[in-house]
């Protein structure tokens, strides 16, 4: 998410995002201060993990950990990069439904864990890079999570809106092998 | 804390209070404190299979 400034490029970063999760919450969004460009940041809720109810599963928690430092791109242009996000479904007991992760230092690329055996919740599945716009998508289409009072009638343009500068601005969807 | 932006709900957390906030965090999900916790992660004892370690990692940027 491209800014002129390193605030501009955080703005347009966060604010998306807190808009996005309004749609199933109404916790403040989380954002350190003091932080120098090039630093890593981080982005939390202010309800940890935000418990939902699913029409179709029931009680939900939902982890979000999500980590983003501020790159130069020009001399007046700085955006977001991405270092690490982790999202988790987990039940009322906190067993893990499902986690979309991508923690480079450790496992390259995108995955996905699900907790079925035989494959069993260690496995790494493949899959592209994940928006939040799209798990919060998820949960309410797929999941019937409901939909908070403001954004009941709204929620699904409001993710498409959010989601727009991801899609539009992210340097990577498919992981690609270095030779 | 301090509204960054004009768009309601996105705080800015000083590392005080993102010490704050990660403290009481891992205590209630580890039952450890946020040094302990530290502690353990430099010293790779950490169990990363549960979601609650990956999950805490990923927000100790507010904490350092």
């Amino acid at each position: 998410m491209p800014g002129r400034t390193p605030q501009q490029a955080r703005d347009a970063f966060l604010v998306p995002l807190r808009r996005a999760l309004s749609c199933v919450a109404a916790a403040r969004l989380f954002a350190p201060r003091g932080k120098e460009p090039g630093d890593i940041e981080a982005l939390s809720l202010s309800e940890d993990p935000l418990r939902l109810h699913s029409a179709r599963i029931g009680p939900l928690q939902f982890f979000i950990g999500h980590q983003y430092k501020l790159v130069q791109d020009g001399r007046h242009a700085w955006h977001v990069s991405t270092v690490r996000y982790v999202y988790h479904l987990a039940d009322e007991e906190g067993r893990e439904l499902i986690g979309w992760h991508w923690h480079p230092a450790s496992s390259a690329y995108p995955h996905l864990h699900v907790p079925a055996e035989p494959i069993g919740r260690r496995m790494h599945v493949p899959t592209g890079r994940v928006s939040l716009e799209s798990v919060i998508r998820f949960l309410l289409d797929d999941l019937e999570v409901p939909a908070t009072r403001d954004r009941i009638n709204d929620y699904a343009q409001v993710l498409n809106e959010c989601e727009a500068p991801f899609v539009q601005h992210r340097r990577w969807h498919a992981w690609k092998r270095e030779p | 804390m301090n509204a960054i932006t004009s768009e309601p709900g996105i705080v800015e957390l000083t590392r005080d209070e993102g010490r704050v906030m990660l403290n009481e965090r891992t205590l209630r999900m580890l039952g450890m404190t946020l040094e302990e916790f530290e502690a353990a992660y430099d010293a790779g004892t950490l169990d990363l299979d549960r979601l609650e370690v990956a999950h805490l990692i990923t927000l100790l940027p507010f904490a350092r």
